[in-house]
């Protein structure tokens, strides 16, 4: 008879068929995707070898911690269309963006963007691997300029021509506000790949103390000389704010130069000289005026000994405020961060460059930039989408809310919010370098390799003119070196 | 009859026997699943494809095309940073290997020691290994600032010299990175393991020597090193494959520079596979290092026989 008093047990088999179970759903379950983007692991690393100053595509983005959470994706909306943008992790609070694309999709009813933002390390690569898997979304930011070529020639992007010829309010209103030299370098055999989403003159605006420099008896350039000032008149500079304390230590370095691929060429370029030929298939890092260039700015380190040593990450934004820096070249961007950080602590102002021997000043137009995909499943919507990205509004609103450098439109550098918050851009660089009362804009493209191997050869590039910061090798020896070596890298085919 | 039933019963045991036997192995299949699934799907797999896109052009967005030994022929002949990264990366370990291991075994050796606040001791050294990685090169790049570093500041305090300029200064980037390493590793998984090799030496021994007049060092040399010799090989081991792999701290601190000074193996395989969108290439480089890697692992246990001594070994 049965002993119902006894309470019920599971058997050991019954117990291990239920344990298997549970553990071949949990597999299966786990083996599930989603669409979500990546975290990065901290501090991812920019695409350039380390630099000298922060740029807006260098090494600062190694700083960033570890990944701020992105905006939660939005319940899909009923009869829209979804269309997916793909940019890196910025304004963490979503100060910006949401209400922007909220305005856009009130407008815009049938469209709903859907935002996947990744650390700007990582963003190309993620890219590239969401491009391979198929699950590429509408809108692709382009990490900077020259790395359009690489999206294109791996078939991430789509040409946006068709979409510009047939839209003629955006033809002959937006289109024509963007710097001719800056669309250039989305331009690829004879189609246009992408945007500018921000522009510059380049990594290549100096920022002065003028109090510190005032009171050295230094004579800043203004405008009544159109801020031009010589390559002479810069190392003098340099030199009188050199100040050495009583320990006989340097207390105040005169200047931090912006190295690297954005950086450097300025000063080759004030010299006549280049990096890459215009058609990116040659390496010109060992031309006369080329070498001029880089021992000028050797000369810096390791004559004059008035440059800040070359660390692992040079941060202005701590010497600078600090006083412990007189000057740093930099991009537009650090306009409005400076205007916070220095606040009320002494009177700055932002100058083109030094004019060398070419006469002129000299100009690397930077950029990043935003295509649409190939795969993109509604182009239409996504090409709304991205002239809204595109907008002066939305370039403006960006750089006014501290999110980046300036869109590159005309129509952004002269808007009166933009003069009243960044007068020294608005008077100092923009009359001087982007769009001078004689019409002959200086703005020059950043020439990068055709090949679309440009991390290859920055990386390169970088790592061997280090040697001549250094005081390791000769500007001639390391541009030589650099000459051969990138040069092998440039006659390789596309990756 | 009874035989007959005997016999039947006799003959269907084996298979009742069987049939739970291959019961029972199912479920141990069914539990041993998901690892084995993982392991084919994101170990071995992924080895195996890297084997094949070795020997490939590949870019991840383009399909693989197969390209015999190019890869490797460019390794060899063509890369000019192939033979100086791994150069760096052996200097780096020989640099690292020799100072962790026996920084570990010496601070093993004074934890072991009976004194108060042993344990207080033990969670002091072993708490720098505790740190995360990212953060505590954050805080050294700032400690060994060239400019404004406390670790300059106090050089010229002291010695009223000019501080180096660690990572950003070619001589000084790798032994700042040795640095890094060692404040993480003496007081780490090194020293724990060293600790407990020590406390597995047989007091009676350390009498005996006493005894018969051994001092400090003669025990250390003739008692201490010799009974912790596979442990001492265990460690080398490890952390020789370890340095050959640094990537971590130069990616975060330098990203291989000054000038190429920080860039190791590991961080040359990173870079050519996801920031210049060479995968057949980094996959070549990969299994190059592989093979480098088994063959000083092999060369280290052939040559651990003349000084490893493993308790009840006979020879």
């Amino acid at each position: 008879m049965e002993n119902t008093l006894q309470p019920t047990q599971l058997s050991r088999r019954s117990w291990l068929r239920l344990a298997g179970s549970m553990a071949a759903v949990g597999l299966l379950a786990a083996c599930g995707g989603t669409n979500a983007a990546t975290t990065s692991p901290a501090a991812s690393a920019a695409t350039s070898a380390s630099s000298q100053a922060a740029t807006s595509s260098s090494a600062a983005v190694a700083a960033t911690s570890s990944a701020q959470p992105q905006p939660a994706n939005p319940t899909p909306k009923a009869g829209a269309v979804q269309v997916i943008m793909h940019s890196w992790l910025e304004d963490p609070n979503d100060t910006f963006w949401g209400p922007e694309i909220q305005k856009f999709e009130q407008a815009n009813p049938n469209i709903q963007i859907i935002r996947q933002w990744f650390p700007r390390g990582d963003m190309h690569t993620k890219e590239l691997t969401l491009s391979a898997t198929g699950q590429i979304g509408d809108l692709v930011r382009i990490n900077v300029a020259p790395l359009c070529p690489e999206l294109q020639a791996k078939n991430v992007l789509q040409p946006l021509d068709t979409f510009i010829n047939q839209d003629a309010t955006w033809k002959t209103s937006d289109h024509s506000q963007f710097w001719p030299a800056n669309v250039a370098m989305y331009t690829i055999q004879g189609k246009q790949w992408g945007y500018p989403m921000v522009g510059h003159p380049g990594c290549l605006q100096y920022y002065l103390n003028t109090d510190m420099l005032t009171k050295l008896g230094v004579k800043i350039p203004d405008a009544s000389s159109g801020f031009k000032w010589t390559i002479d008149d810069a190392v003098q500079m340099f030199k009188t704010a050199t100040q050495t304390g009583s320990d006989g230590r340097v207390s105040v370095y005169g200047i931090q130069s912006c190295l690297g691929g954005e950086g450097a060429v300025g000063v080759l370029r004030a010299f006549g000289g280049n990096y890459y030929s215009a058609d990116g298939k040659k390496m010109l890092i060992n031309s006369k005026e080329s070498i001029a260039g880089l021992t000028w700015l050797s000369d810096l380190f390791n004559k004059y000994k008035v440059e800040e040593p070359l660390q692992a990450n040079p941060d202005p934004t701590q010497l600078f405020p600090n006083q412990t820096l007189a000057v740093f070249v930099s991009t537009s961007f650090q306009a409005t961060n400076m205007t916070n950080l220095v606040g009320s602590k002494f009177k700055f102002t932002v100058v083109p460059p030094p004019i060398g021997p070419s006469g002129k000043f000299a100009t690397q137009v930077s950029s990043d930039g935003i295509g649409m995909s190939k795969s993109s499943k509604h182009p239409n919507e996504a090409w709304q989408a991205l002239k809204f990205i595109l907008s002066q509004q939305f370039g403006l609103g960006r750089f006014l809310a501290g999110l980046g450098s300036p869109g590159s439109r005309n129509d952004i550098w002269t808007a009166p919010e933009f003069k009243q918050k960044v007068p020294v851009l608005a008077n100092n660089i923009y009359p001087t370098l982007i769009s001078p009362p004689d019409g002959n804009s200086p703005l020059v493209p950043w020439y990068y390799p055709a090949n679309a191997r440009f991390n290859e050869a920055d990386t390169a590039m970088t790592n061997i003119l280090q040697d001549i910061w250094l005081g390791k090798k000769s500007p001639s020896e390391a541009a030589n070196t650099a000459q051969q070596q990138v040069q092998a890298i440039l006659d390789q085919p596309v990756p | 009859m009874i035989g007959s039933v005997g016999a039947l019963r006799a003959a269907s045991t084996p298979r009742r026997r069987s049939t739970m036997a291959r019961r029972e192995a199912r479920y141990a299949y069914i539990f041993l699943a998901p690892w084995i699934i993982g392991f084919l799907v994101f170990v071995a797999g992924p080895i195996i494809a890297s084997l094949v896109l070795s020997f490939t052009k590949y870019n991840i967005t383009n399909p693989p095309v197969f390209i015999g030994l190019d890869n490797f022929h460019r390794a060899f002949r063509l890369d000019p940073q192939f033979w100086p990264s791994l150069v760096r990366t052996f200097t780096y370990a020989a640099l690292v290997v020799p100072t962790s291991v026996g920084g570990a075994l010496l601070v093993a050796l004074l934890l072991n020691q009976s004194l108060r606040f042993t344990a207080f001791y033990r969670t002091v050294f072993f708490l720098p290994h505790l740190t995360p990685i990212v953060a505590s090169i954050f805080v050294w790049t700032w400690l060994l600032n060239p400019s404004f570093g406390l670790v300059n500041e106090i050089i010229f305090r002291l010695l009223h010299v000019q501080g180096p300029g660690w990572f950003g200064d070619t001589t000084w980037a790798i032994p700042s990175l040795v640095l890094v390493a060692l404040w993480g590793a003496i007081g780490g998984n090194l020293m724990l393991i060293f600790l407990a090799g020590l406390q597995g030496v047989p007091k009676d021994l350390y009498e005996v020597a006493s005894l018969d007049g051994a001092g400090t060092w003669d025990r250390f040399w003739h008692i201490t090193l010799p009974m912790i010799s596979p442990t001492l090989f265990f460690n080398s081991v490890l952390a020789i494959i370890g340095a050959l792999q640094t990537f971590t701290a130069a990616f975060v601190a330098t990203n291989g520079g000054p000038a190429y000074a920080t860039t190791f193996y590991a961080l040359q395989i990173y870079n050519t596979a996801f920031v210049f969108g060479e995968m057949g290439y980094a996959c070549a480089l990969a299994w190059l290092f592989f093979i480098v890697l088994v063959v000083f692992t092999y060369v280290q246990f052939r040559t651990s026989r003349r000084w490893v001594y493993y308790a009840g070994e006979v020879r």
